[in-house]
């Protein structure tokens, strides 16, 4: 990078010539005042109040935009810049409403902070009232015109960072306020960068913030919904969250937060919460005293381990629970109930994606966002950025607008980016082998290519207009793609919710490992969960101890043996092929313990978790809320939220992050671990743990992933595990299969599930803040398709699969394609997951118009 | 002009209490003064001063409309524009209410001062200077104004409107600051749109216009002017390479009337996209089998790819329009029979597609190896170019289809490329990037040279006859006027001449039309501002109308004229808006001036354009540029100094003036 030479105030500097002024400033520490400017927008301009005098220049210049020259000459303390600095912030207390007594931002506001640091105590220039329009009917967002100083942060990060572009500047001159781009109510991803971003109180929280800011203390913890772990401040008082707050330059997110990340922390404390154990009486379930319920739990879990061995018993962990819960979790079955038959839904569901992930796929698939941020082609497959994981969508978007990177996306659905994407690629479901060898085919061309024969081989015989007809992607589109990835020095893969929940996911992760050894990029796998990656690397799997080591592997089962002071049972899995759920049905397992997991809506075969709960003798639901499945149980222990409680969350990237207590646990509730470590005790077991620093202590000592990490190291950026990736480059033949497709001849249409931006999981659920967003579920169906069947937008449907069906509105939209409708998973009133029996299917369904 | 006072461009003239008959002429000066039929002008208020052409204007009442203009016009987007013109608004009310004290006129005083230092854009930066002219020159006033206690005279009649220098000096109206705004913004998709308010032609206009704003852009006061051709560019093959959905029409078809349009060049696609943007159906006549008129089959496709043009084409034929190649008007169809079939007005925009002749002997003679240079590049793209394979090539012209005649031989396969031309390289018209890169490509040059014979061996050119020039007076055009030097004939061997040296228009589209006039260059006569010609129904613009220009005047004439089109079926009276009226007054007076001294820190250079190299040039029609990447449109966009200013006119019923 070129060098330039300048002065300011009088102090000779060098500087990187593609910065501006106020950078180089900055990085010297010479302070020059600001507003507008934030450093991870693009800068605005609009303040003025970081004007600096350049010599040989007659007019004063910004120093944000302006960028570094060689021999320049900076002064930032002329008495001339200080003298309009001065004018420009009186300039904004003309129309600035001094309340700052009733003003949410009071205690953190720039326009306070500035007015004081530059004196101003006095006001005499006046300008005619304007009247303004407060916008408090934008849901969780509320616009107070009197307020704003239209700096334009709420509309750059809103079109930068977050791609939705929903804000402009209305009217001209002193009447200018900010507005919709269709001056319509708001309807955006409500992520609410804006209100993060703005200066002053004109941005707020549609949940009122009653609290002062100096009186909220921030306890630094990870967000507890998706598989990104944004770094999160919980801001509280006096045994209160009262608000979601984040840093920039600070962990994956750079203070960037989605809606339910921002505002989805209602559910801590709503009144669902369960307080006190539960047990059932009848056909009721009524409190007991956490000795109580423990007795009865242990007493019952050692009669059938007596009566019909310890692996009768079966314990399902979770994608949301820490660490430390699912490893003493599966320590518990291990060591005390003497079973392996443990496991997560993840694992459960596409085990490839939980247990196999190091085994089958060789690429390292768990990364650092390093590899996006760092790439020229980013090639998303299977995924929905922007609304899956959208922090992932901003990482992005700001890495298309720093780097020039191109977007590739690739999806069954027409799922799209903000901005758009340099190509969209809608594939047929299941063709997704052929469409990704088709590209490597095309790559390749006729030139000699690294690879084993076989695979060259297999190349040999697929013919792109055959490819092209299958996966109704055009030749063309195809070689454009593939020829941009040629040119790519750093490509990026970025695989989703579909691929994992794929019946042919590892088949496209495989012919993706290929297409990535070619082109020399890598992988990205999303993970669904806040902890779906540290559940397995917990070993909360039938057949993997921690760290992946294989239970039928006498030296694993050694070391354990060594670690946890007993001998470890030989066998592993129960039935092979089937999981516990199938094992349950079929009556091989009597009791089940389920911690923080809502199987009946989240298992891929609603109908048949039913079932098995139906069956069980014994259920055992650890959770925060009565969810669906606890209904069933016949012991509910409840569960402190991850803002009361300390523990580790591992991320998609693999890296480690602490969540800490911010409040007092609600009612009775405890941590899992906690009540994981009494009823193992109670059961004779030997569990010596006070502290969550003690149990992390284990899993670093246990699991050479973890290995050399300390629990008081994890900071901010927290410790990425030390997971190795594979230098070797292994190609395989993966050829296409077809896929079953499950429906009878009237069912035309493909069925795909997956996630919407307001929900995930059935946290999401308990938030009114959420349910305030989305709260109904819909399907989603082209237009062309709802003209056959004469739908329109928010009509009453019925959606009938071979396996049930469900009644729902209709969202009629060109993101499916035609023959494909999708419904979001995890809405209570309208289980999706009703309508799908097995993982290796493609289900069919038929839309009936419901009459009125 | 003579005037009473004047501050504009930081000249002081003043005739107060002066006879009249003394003023003294002021050249530099040109404030038009009839505003239209009905109205004069009398004063003149704007970015760069006050100018008063009579004694009846109450100086405290203009200055107070004036910044009501600017504040109302100001775009909200800086604190000192939006907040800052909004105090000063108040203390003039204050003052024109009679309620004004001294202490306001301190207070306005340095207001205008910081708030035009401060601002972001320049009407925040331009206005406040004429205040401080009218504080300045005219205190007295103010100072009544304030010690009287009396409201001032509020009754004479104000218009005003913003402009820009890039924006006065594009014939198209195009909001520039705005769409360069857009592409800083990384919203190139709204910038488009902004351009296709103006013209729907942004992918050949980016690529091959003659940028006349350029040449009137304020940041080359400061080092260079600012990319705006090629941004523009950048915003359409953003939405090009990005295949996204692109505007609909929602108009399409909604009127009844048939409007035809005679060829299928800038003009006529643009008056096409306008007219059917307004709900009209068009049918656009085309004699050639392609569409763009000149930029299709003169501007070769290493300019504008033949594709590119073609997908540009395609989105006006969106819009509504057919198009009919093939399809020559004046002998089996002509306006009348049209006229009979339905349509209701007509737009003829055919051009100028026949080559001049030089003056030299033999060039009727149908040597081989003679080349007239239109029809030279038009067999390039719609037969076969004409072969000119390890040939000698002559060039004789200076303008940018010399340029084009020259740079295409280059990828023939030609052995050398010659340009003959007249004068000297300063005086040569082609764009001076066009006559740089035809350098690169290795053509030559000899100035100071015209044509006098045609030199061949059996029907077969193998030269040219010259004769040396100097220059001598300058002519009409201000250049110096080329004078032959005697006995100086001098023979440059060639195997190929083609003559560039200018277009002549064909006329036959008018057979059978009564009362349409012609000047003495064979153009189409027309009113200047509707584009409307003697019959009514018949409209015109382009080179037909303006004789060989640019592509930009094109689109300027055809969207006007596609209004005028608007007005006259729809049954208005045909003529232009107070807008217009008032962009017709400050492209007269000038919104550019080249010799201001603009106050920024100088050095931070243009974008440089991307180009492919030299061996992909030669034996190849590849598009020479390659466009800027997102990161240089950005970084080019953002030297851009939103240079967005207001004028605001007085104006006095009477439609007589002195001059």
């Amino acid at each position: 990078m070129k060098k330039v030479t300048l002065t300011i105030d009088g102090k000779k500097i060098v500087a990187d010539s593609k910065k501006t002024v106020l950078e180089a400033a900055a990085e010297n520490d010479i302070y020059i005042p600001t507003m507008c400017y934030l450093k991870k927008l693009n800068p605005i301009g609009s303040c003025r109040v970081c004007l600096v005098d350049i010599e040989g220049a007659d007019d004063p210049m910004t120093s944000c935009q302006l960028p570094v020259m060689e021999g320049m000459v900076v002064s930032t303390k002329s008495d001339r810049v200080i003298e309009l600095r001065q004018l420009m912030v009186k300039l904004i207390l003309v129309n600035h409403p001094v309340d700052c007594t009733v003003c949410e931002r009071s205690g953190e506001c720039r326009l306070q902070d500035i007015t004081y640091e530059f004196g101003i105590s006095r006001q005499d220039l006046k300008a005619e009232p304007v009247e303004r329009v407060k916008k408090y009917d934008w849901k969780l967002i509320r616009y107070n015109p009197y307020l704003c100083v239209l700096c334009e942060r709420c509309i750059m990060v809103c079109h930068e960072v977050q791609g939705v572009s929903t804000y402009k500047i209305k009217n001209n001159g002193f009447r200018s306020v900010i507005d919709t781009v269709d001056e319509k109510p708001l309807d955006c991803d409500f992520c609410g960068q804006c209100i993060a971003v703005c200066p002053v109180g004109a941005m707020s929280s549609g949940l009122v913030l009653q609290a002062r800011s100096w009186e909220l203390n921030k306890v630094r913890s990870v967000c507890s919904y998706c598989g990104v772990g944004c770094p999160i401040n919980l801001d509280v008082k006096k045994g209160k969250v009262y608000r979601v707050t984040s840093d920039d330059n600070i962990g994956i997110n750079n203070g960037n937060l989605c809606a339910m990340g921002r505002f989805g922390y209602q559910f801590i404390d709503t009144e669902d919460r369960i307080k006190t154990p539960l047990i059932r009486k009848g056909d009721r379930l009524v409190p007991a005293s956490w000795d109580e319920a423990l007795k009865l739990v242990s007493a019952k879990f050692k009669e059938i381990k007596n009566s019909h061995g310890g692996d009768a018993i079966a314990g399902i962990g979770s994608e949301r629970a820490s660490n430390e819960d699912n490893y003493l979790f599966q320590k518990f079955f291990r060591t005390v109930l003497v079973s392996h038959n443990i496991d997560n839904l993840l694992n459960m569901e596409n085990s490839s994606f939980g247990s196999e992930v190091f085994e089958k796929f060789d690429l390292p698939i768990i990364n650092s966002t390093e590899y996006i941020t760092k790439s020229d082609i980013i090639f998303t497959f299977g995924a929905d950025a922007c609304e899956e994981n959208p922090v992932i969508g901003n990482i992005i978007r700001v890495t298309m607008r720093d780097r020039e990177a191109r977007l590739i996306v690739g999806s069954s659905r027409d799922v799209g980016f903000r901005p758009p994407p340099d190509f969209r690629m809608v594939y047929k479901y299941g063709t997704e082998v052929l469409l990704i060898n088709g590209i490597i085919k095309s790559i390749i061309g006729s030139r000699e290519s690294e690879g084993i024969k076989e695979f060259l081989d297999y190349l040999k015989g697929i013919k792109l207009e055959d490819v092209s007809s299958r996966t109704s992607v055009s030749k063309d589109l195809i070689k454009a793609i593939s020829l941009s990835l040629i040119k790519s020095k750093s490509p990026v893969i970025l695989c989703g919710r579909e691929i994992y929940k794929h019946p042919r996911g590892v088949e496209i992760i495989h012919a993706l490992q290929n297409l990535a050894n070619i082109i020399n990029g890598n992988i990205i796998l999303y993970r669904e969960y806040c902890n779906s990656q540290g559940v397995n690397d917990m070993g909360v799997l039938p057949d993997k101890y921690p760290g992946y080591k294989n239970v039928a592997d006498l030296e694993a089962k050694g070391d354990f043996e060594k670690v946890w002071g007993v001998t470890l049972p030989v066998k592993g899995r129960m039935t092979a092929g089937r999981n516990i759920i199938d094992d349950v049905v079929d009556g091989k397992i009597k009791a089940l313990y389920i911690m923080g997991e809502d199987i009946v809506l989240r298992s891929h075969n609603g109908n048949q978790a039913r079932e098995a709960l139906k069956k069980i003798d014994f259920l055992i639901v650890q959770d925060m809320f009565l969810s669906e499945t606890a209904l069933f149980a016949d012991v509910v222990f409840p569960s402190a939220s991850f803002s009361e409680r300390e523990g580790t969350f591992t991320n998609m990237e693999g890296r480690i992050q602490k969540i800490n207590k911010a409040i007092e646990p609600i009612g009775e509730s405890r941590a899992d671990w906690v009540i994981i470590k009494e009823l193992a005790n109670k059961m004779g077991g030997s569990f010596k743990y006070s502290f969550t620093e003690d149990v992390f202590k284990e899993i670093a000592a246990a699991i050479p992933l973890y290995g050399g990490i300390t629990y008081s190291s994890i900071k901010n950026n927290g410790k990425l595990a030390n997971y190795q990736s594979q230098s070797k480059k292994k190609f395989r033949v993966v050829q296409h299969s077809e896929i079953e497709s499950i429906g009878d001849s009237d069912m035309p249409f493909i069925f795909l599930s997956g996630n919407t931006f307001f929900h995930l999981g059935t946290l999401s659920r308990k938030s009114a803040a959420m349910n305030m967003l989305t709260s109904e579920c819909i399907v989603e169906i082209n237009p062309s398709d709802a003209e056959k069947l004469k739908i329109n937008d928010k009509d009453t449907v019925t959606v009938k699969s071979k396996n049930g069906n469900i009644t729902i509105k209709t969202k009629v939209t060109n993101k499916s394609p035609q023959g494909v409708v999708f419904i979001p998973v995890n809405f209570e009133n309208a289980p999706a997951n009703i309508l799908t029996n097995k993982k290796d299917a493609v289900i069919r369904v038929k839309i009936i118009k419901n009459e009125q | 002009m003579k005037v009473l006072f004047s501050s504009w461009n930081d000249e002081i003239i003043d005739n107060r209490g002066v006879d009249p008959a003394n003023w003294k002429d002021t050249p530099k000066l040109k404030l038009p003064t009839d505003f239209d039929k009905e109205n004069n002008i009398t004063a003149f208020i704007g970015w760069s001063g006050i100018i008063l052409l009579k004694d009846n204007i109450n100086i405290v009442d203009m200055s107070t409309r004036f910044i009501e203009k600017v504040q109302r016009e100001s775009c909200g987007k800086c604190y000192s524009g939006r907040i800052g013109t909004a105090v000063m608004q108040k203390i003039l009310r204050k003052i024109s209410s009679g309620e004004g004290e001294e202490a306001d006129l301190t207070q306005l005083e340095a207001l205008a001062e910081n708030i035009s230092k401060a601002s972001k854009c320049s009407i925040g930066q331009t206005s406040p200077i004429s205040i401080l002219h009218a504080l300045k020159y005219f205190r007295d006033d103010f100072v009544i104004a304030v010690r009287d206690k009396k409201p001032v005279s509020n009754s004479t009649r104000y218009e005003s409107k913003w402009t820009a220098p890039c924006y006065a000096a594009c014939s198209t109206g195009m909001d520039i600051p705005t769409y360069i705004e857009f592409i800083k913004e990384w919203r190139p998709l709204e910038s488009l749109k902004r351009i296709r308010e103006a013209s729907p032609m942004a992918a050949s206009l980016g690529r091959a216009c003659f940028h006349p704003c350029e040449k009137n852009c304020r940041r080359e006061n400061v080092e260079r002017a600012i990319s705006i051709c090629k941004l523009k560019r950048f915003a359409w093959d953003y939405e090009d390479v990005h295949s996204v959905s692109k505007p609909v029409n929602e108009n399409k078809h909604i009127k009844e009337d048939k409007v035809a349009v005679f060829g299928a060049g800038p003009a006529g696609l643009s008056a096409a996209y306008y007219l059917a943007l307004r709900g009209y159906g068009v049918t656009l006549f085309e004699s050639l089998p392609v569409p763009g008129g000149m930029v299709g089959v003169g501007i070769p496709q290493y300019r504008v790819p033949k594709e590119v043009l073609q997908r540009e084409v395609d989105f006006i034929i969106d819009m509504g329009v057919e198009i009919k190649y093939n399809t020559p008007i004046g002998k089996d169809i002509t306006i009348p029979k049209l006229r009979e079939q339905g349509y209701k007005a007509f737009f003829i925009s055919t051009g100028a597609h026949i080559s001049k002749k030089m003056g030299a002997e033999g060039e009727d003679a149908g040597y081989d190896g003679f080349v007239r240079g239109i029809d030279y590049l038009r067999d390039c793209v719609i037969t076969k170019c004409y072969d000119v394979r390890d040939k000698r090539v002559i060039v004789v012209g200076g303008g940018n289809v010399a340029m084009d005649c020259c740079r295409t031989p280059v990828r023939n396969g030609a052995k050398e490329v010659t340009v003959v031309y007249r004068r000297t390289k300063k005086e040569l018209p082609a764009d001076p990037h066009e006559v740089h890169e035809s350098e690169v490509e290795g053509v030559k040059y000899i100035f100071l040279a015209a044509p006098k014979r045609i030199v061949t061996e059996n029907g077969k050119v193998t030269g040219l006859e010259c004769l040396k020039m100097e220059l001598g007076e300058p002519d009409a055009s201000g250049r110096r006027k080329p004078v032959e030097v005697k006995g100086s004939e001098f023979i440059v061997p060639a195997d190929i001449i083609i003559q560039a040296i200018g277009q002549d228009c064909d006329l036959s589209i008018l057979n059978g039309v009564d009362g349409v006039k012609l000047t003495k260059w064979q153009t189409i006569v027309a009113d200047p501002d509707t584009f409307q010609t003697d019959v009514p129904d018949i409209f015109t613009g382009g080179d037909v109308f303006n004789g060989p220009l640019t592509i930009v005047d094109a689109c300027g004439n055809a969207k006007r004229a596609a209004e005028s089109i608007d007005q006259y079926l729809s049954g208005s009276q045909v003529a232009l808006s107070v807008d217009q009226k008032l962009d017709k007054v400050i492209k007269k007076l000038g919104a550019y001036n080249k010799e201001e001294k603009v106050g920024k820190k100088a050095g931070w250079e243009r974008v440089p354009m991307p180009t492919i190299e030299m061996d992909r040039r030669v034996g190849s029609f590849d598009e020479v540029e390659t466009g800027y990447t997102l990161q240089q449109a950005i970084e080019e966009a953002s030297r851009c100094m939103r240079c967005y200013q207001i004028g605001m006119v007085a104006l006095e019923k009477g439609n007589s003036n002195e001059q």
